[in-house]
């Protein structure tokens, strides 16, 4: 059970029985209440109905695309919305988490990826939490003072990396598209282009990452962005 | 004006000119030509009018020299009244000669446009012909023949031919926006040709109201297509040139559709033969592959849900990542057939990006999640490597593919170690197992599709995974061998191309 999330409503929108019935399931267990739609156009209308505090939602439906569903929803409504979706499709995904859907999970997903990315969403709704200190694992971050350490080692960071963790910390474990990266750290008016993104993660790793073959924080989200991996700490 | 109004005023100035001449030079020469001698100077205009001008104008030059000759030389002297009917025969003469001369000279002036035309026409199906030969579509050579044939005939031309379901449809016109294409009865009459294999349109025994003239292209007693123009507008002996040049370029498109065809057919076959024999490995090894992890999930699901037994919880947790595995297993599976599909389908593209290889390594090793956990995993990755310009999912999916072969094929616990370095080929990327060494003529087939090497004590792959690899790499230009270790072991490489690209402006 989570404390800061106990009895919060999931909505559950995908036309496979199996998927509703297992998430229904697995999620009761952790002691969120689970409506279920199994249709883009019902789901857009219990989203409106109930109010759930979160939304599951699968990009492929039957009636209406994932897609629709989230600018449909996004219309009126900030509920957070995870996608489901299967891996062929990542500009699906992007276009999805662009559109304003807050994270995604690639079917078939382990239930500890889901209620990982389940909690993110739920703490990124929890206010007045301006804490200058950042602390994922041995990672900490003292954002009044600009400084960065690992294993209470200070790391000397550009101005460049240090906005890039500081961006991927403030929202950790949800994942931020490369678009996201691009335009917040190198600014809207920029060409976005990935190679930029490629080499400042590449050093990023090298000075934070005990192996940066095998990286433990910032985690690669192929074809879609990056995932400061926050549930070291949980 | 143009040049042919330039050339036949001067023609109309030398013929009054010559007339003048005539009358001028016999008058004032007195009685140095005898009228006999006159009347045959005048047949000169007439002659030159003849050869040079139409008939009207040579019969018009015949009445104005005979107006002369009577009105200045024959008796009675400035008037034409004649006196002796023996000038009638000069008039009748004089006309004659105008009008053979002229008919003459049409005659020859036809014959060498027809020589001109029928070379130009000889050029047209020469040039046609070698343009035929160079191609090898259906579809190429269905545009190039109505073109030929619209430039040929200077009518639109439209060609039907049964497509890849065996429908007959239009397959090509020179006009697609002209009647003939656009007409639906015009299509009924092209059909009516390719089912009877006979001619039809103006000028023929079927449907002589059609606005096309049709034939079918025989070969041998199978009709391949219908060959059709538009001769709604001619006349009748444009008609029958214009079914001449067209019956002409039938043969020769049939000629050129016989020979694609065929090679198409050809291909067909020999594909056909291919995917029977790629299909039935395809099945041996996935009822394999795809059974193990289900006979291992369901056996553990039942032990599990049946009532029998009292599990521990430590068989419990044992059965239960039984399932986990055999899930992986499945779903790597999977991805490999998938990746297979989307390899093989004619719409593939790479989606290719700047990647950095130590990401996509960090991600290949990832999907490993616990199962690398219990063996020692090296990585090497050679400092400041370029960035690669790939599909960073299929260069994951090969290093997948490569561990995953590793793991197999190698005794539990020992080392895999994986290597990327700055080459002259490129970026060369290796994964190294001690496993048993692969016999030196196998190095070669391992990445044959469904080929496996049969290794006593170790597990049976899909034989799906290394030709999988070796579709990716190929794609991307790079080159992927497998080579045994001196130490003991085998090593499985690969090569991706660099591509030079911008240099980033930050200074670190």
């Amino acid at each position: 059970m989570t404390p800061e999330t106990g009895g919060a409503r999931i909505l559950v929108i995908d036309d496979e029985p199996e998927i509703r019935r297992l998430l229904k399931v697995a999620l009761s267990a952790h002691g969120y209440v689970v409506l279920e739609a199994e249709a883009g156009q019902k789901g857009i209308d219990r989203a409106s109905l109930d109010h759930p505090d979160l939304i599951i939602l699968d990009m492929g439906l039957p009636d209406v695309d994932g897609l629709e569903v989230v600018k449909a929803i996004r219309e009126w409504s900030s509920v957070p919305i995870i996608i489901l979706s299967v891996r062929e499709r990542e500009d699906d995904k992007v276009a999805a988490l662009d559109a304003g859907a807050n994270d995604y999970v690639t079917k078939p997903f382990g239930m500890d990826e889901l209620t990982a990315r389940i909690r993110a969403a739920f703490r990124a709704l929890i206010p007045g939490e301006n804490s200058p200190v950042l602390e994922v694992g041995d990672l900490w971050m003292d954002l009044s003072k600009r400084l960065t350490s690992v294993s209470g080692k200070e790391v000397s960071l550009t101005p460049t990396e240090y906005e890039l963790l500081k961006y991927l910390a403030t929202n950790a474990d949800k994942v931020i598209t490369h678009k996201q990266l691009l335009t917040r750290v190198w600014g809207v008016d920029f060409v976005p282009d990935i190679q930029y993104l490629r080499v400042y993660i590449g050093q990023l790793r090298k000075k934070i990452e005990p192996d940066p073959s095998r990286p433990i924080y910032i985690l690669t989200e192929p074809g879609v962005g990056y995932r400061l991996a926050g549930s070291i700490s949980d | 004006m143009t040049v042919e109004q330039r050339r036949r005023i001067i023609d109309y100035l030398v013929i009054l000119a010559l007339l003048a001449v005539v009358t001028i030079v016999c008058k004032t020469t007195g009685k140095f030509f005898n009228i006999t001698d006159v009347a045959m100077l005048y047949l000169l205009p007439i002659i030159y009018a003849g050869a040079r001008t139409d008939i009207w104008s040579s019969v018009a030059t015949a009445i104005a020299g005979v107006l002369l000759f009577d009105l200045f030389f024959v008796p009675p002297l400035y008037t034409i009244t004649v006196s002796d009917a023996h000038y009638i025969v000069t008039f009748v003469i004089f006309l004659l000669v105008g009008i053979t001369t002229s008919v003459i000279s049409d005659r020859l002036k036809n014959k060498t446009k027809e020589t001109e035309a029928a070379l130009g026409q000889t050029r047209a199906m020469y040039d046609l012909s070698t343009e035929l030969t160079a191609v090898s579509s259906v579809r190429e050579l269905s545009r190039i023949i109505v073109s030929g044939v619209a430039d040929a005939t200077g009518s639109d031309a439209a060609l039907y031919l049964p497509d890849r379901s065996n429908v007959f449809t239009l397959m090509a016109a020179s006009n697609p926006e002209g009647r003939l294409a656009t007409d639906r009865n015009e299509g009924g009459v092209a059909g009516w040709v390719f089912e009877y294999g006979q001619e039809a349109g103006p000028g023929t025994d079927t449907l002589p109201g059609a606005r096309g003239l049709y034939v079918p292209l025989k070969w041998e007693d199978e009709i391949l297509g219908v060959l059709g123009i538009d001769v709604s507008e001619e006349t009748n002996s444009d008609l029958a040139r214009k079914k001449v040049l067209l019956l002409a370029f039938a043969g020769l498109a049939t000629l050129a559709l016989n020979k694609v065809l065929l090679s198409a057919a050809t291909q067909h076959v020999k594909n056909l033969e291919a995917s029977d024999k790629l299909r039935g490995a395809l099945f041996d090894s996935m009822s394999h592959e795809l059974r193990t992890p289900l006979a291992s999930i369901i056996g553990a699901v039942t032990s599990l849900t049946g009532s029998e037994v009292a599990y521990t919880d430590e068989q419990k947790i044992e059965l239960l990542d039984t399932i986990n595995k055999g899930a992986a297993r499945m779903d790597r599976l999977v991805r490999n057939l998938l990746d297979m599909a989307r390899l093989e389908s004619d719409s593939f593209k790479l989606k290719t990006e700047w990647c950095d290889i130590q990401d996509v390594i960090g991600v290949a090793l990832a999907a490993f999640g616990e199962e690398l956990e219990n063996r020692p995993t090296v990585v090497n990755v050679e400092e400041d490597l370029p960035l690669l310009k790939i599909d960073f999912e299929l260069i994951v999916q090969v290093l997948v593919n490569l561990v995953d072969n590793a793991l197999k094929y190698s005794p539990p616990g020992s080392k895999i170690e994986t290597t990327a370095r700055h080459e002259s080929a490129g970026v060369v990327v290796s994964v190294e197992d001690q496993g048993p060494k692969i016999p030196n003529e196998e190095l070669n087939r391992v990445f044959d599709k469904f080929y496996r090497i049969e290794i006593p004590g170790t597990a049976a792959g899909s034989g799906l995974g290394l030709s999988i690899c070796k579709s990716i790499i190929d794609v991307h230009g790079g080159s992927i061998w497998a080579e045994t270790r001196p130490g003991g072991g085998n090593r499985f490489v690969f090569s991706l191309p660099v591509v030079e690209r911008k240099p980033e402006s930050e200074t670190r």
